[in-house]
């Protein structure tokens, strides 16, 4: 931009105009800049919470197909987080013992594990096959 | 700040070097911070598809659950049996849909598997060159099985189970994936004989046709005066034998307990053969890791004039010779981040390698 040699009240005045252009031109580039960043990330956040809550279902589907693999008398108890990462996630049963729903966000998913008696929860818990059924206890306190 | 002396002519101070400089640096550090975002993204995206890619290969080696899975009960990929690659469970493993193939398999992105040999050659799988989301040409004139072996009264082996034993070279003969039995071949005095050989061929996950009269055969004992009506299965417990001229399902009697973990229950029929001067009826079980077909007559007649039971041994001879699909090394589209694992097992006395790629797409 040419200025105009005028009075110097005036080229003052226009220093201060392009020096405010410049400063909203790299406010806006950094703007853009964090909505891109801001954007990719989200993103990748929840692709890792779907993969994270994917993991979580799948750990306790292997343990409770170990269970159901063993003999009776096998017992363990396991520690169910209730995270996984970062994110929080709800743990359901069907009614019928031969599926788990895990929650988060936007997303459900539901794997299918081998009968049981009982449901799983968060925290720690009683897996112990019996009679050739695989029972889960929510240990309390 | 530094003020100017009036009336010096300087022509825009925004344009100093000063503001190039400071310019350069914080497009320099926009690109820099958005250049290690991306990067970091891409990391991790990569360990994903990587992580994925390990596991599917490791599952398939496995045998998978429930052991002797099929394509309505399966919860875990795995196609070992016996810590051999089961043809079966690879047959199975081709009927499952795309959705459960994936729960199953623990994959998030686009994957395929395939099996190759020692010489990098692609074995097929259920008539297709590999399962998961490549588009591979079809292949016509194929089948789900690729080899046979046929062992009938006329055939150079036994004409009794008792010599018919020692003399399937089973170490030497696992080229086959198919072994049909005629039921002549047995004589029931031979019970235990029969049975242990099937136990012996059905560890190896072959899948085993038997074709006979049921009266004559210890894979199919007359127990009462009607044919057919009641037989003993080897290996089965809840079998079913089916009608297909009528379509009624009967429970069959007595079951033989040698091995029953395996045992299913038929719940669907096709129409194999109708003659109106007598039945025919097909039984259907898994036994250890194979399933068995087991072909019955009693003495019908074709319109054609074909007794059923030659009719049924020649369709089955029929469908299994079909000649085997040749597959090309897969395509891989241009992924941006592709992963592909391979895991060695036995397979027919030789080694092959179960190839799992993993990929996200751009």
């Amino acid at each position: 931009m040419r200025t105009q040699p005028t009075a110097p009240r005036d080229r003052s005045g226009q220093v201060v105009l392009e020096f405010v252009f410049m400063i909203a031109f790299a406010m806006i580039i950094g703007a853009v800049t964090m909505v891109i960043a801001f954007d990719l990330m989200a993103e990748t956040s929840e692709r890792q919470r779907y993969a994270a809550i994917q993991d979580a279902g799948y750990a306790i589907q292997d343990e409770l197909i170990l269970a159901a693999t063993v003999d009776d008398g096998y017992h363990r108890i396991i520690d169910v987080p209730d995270r996984a990462d970062r994110f929080q996630y709800t743990l359901s049963t069907d009614a019928d013992g031969a599926g788990l729903s895990v929650r988060s966000g936007q997303y459900a998913l539901t794997f299918d594990i081998p009968p049981i008696l009982g449901e799983v929860h968060d925290g720690a818990t009683f897996l112990i096959r019996k009679s050739g059924t695989v029972i889960v206890v929510e240990v309390v306190g | 700040m530094m003020r100017r002396p009036i009336g010096a002519r300087r022509a825009g101070q925004i344009w100093s070097s000063d503001l190039a400089v400071s310019s350069v640096i914080f497009v320099g550090v926009c690109l820099l911070a958005s250049t290690i975002i991306t990067q970091i993204v891409r990391d991790d995206q990569f360990a994903d598809v990587r992580g994925q890619a390990s596991v599917l290969a490791e599952l398939l080696v496995r045998e998978g659950y429930p052991a002797h899975w099929t394509a309505d009960d399966i919860i875990k990929v795995g196609i070992a049996s016996e810590h051999r690659m089961s043809p079966r469970k690879l047959q199975e493993l081709a009927l499952l849909d795309n959705a459960t193939l994936r729960r199953a398999a623990r994959v998030r992105d686009d994957f395929y598997i395939y099996i190759s040999d020692d010489h990098n050659i692609t074995i097929p799988i259920a008539g297709s060159c590999g399962i998961g989301d490549l588009v591979v040409a079809s292949i016509s004139n194929t089948t789900l099985l690729d080899a046979a072996a046929i062992v009938g009264p006329s055939s150079p082996v036994a004409d009794s189970v008792a010599a018919l034993a020692p003399r399937i070279p089973l170490e030497s003969n696992q080229s086959h994936e198919v072994l049909i039995l005629e039921g002549l071949v047995f004589n029931a005095s031979s019970a235990s004989t029969a049975a242990t050989l099937l136990d012996m061929i059905a560890r190896r996950g072959i899948t085993i046709f038997i074709i006979g009269d049921p009266g004559a055969s210890v894979l199919g004992v007359r127990t009462n005066a009607t044919p057919v009506d009641n037989i003993t299965l080897v290996g089965g417990t809840g079998g079913r034998i089916v009608f297909p001229s009528s379509g009624v399902v009967s429970v069959s009697g007595t079951m033989d307990t040698i091995d029953t973990p395996d045992a299913e229950a038929v719940t669907h029929y096709s129409t194999i053969a109708i003659a109106s001067s007598g039945k025919a009826a097909y039984a259907t079980w898994l036994f250890h890791d194979s399933r068995v077909w087991y072909f019955a007559s009693s003495d019908g007649i074709l319109d054609d004039g074909t007794a059923v039971i030659d009719h049924l041994s020649n369709a089955t001879r029929s469908v299994i010779n079909a000649s085997s699909p040749s597959c090309s090394p897969p395509s891989f589209p241009d992924a941006e981040q592709m992963v592909l694992y391979t895991r060695a097992m036995p397979y027919r006395g030789e080694i092959v390698y179960v190839n799992a790629a993993v990929w996200r797409s751009r």
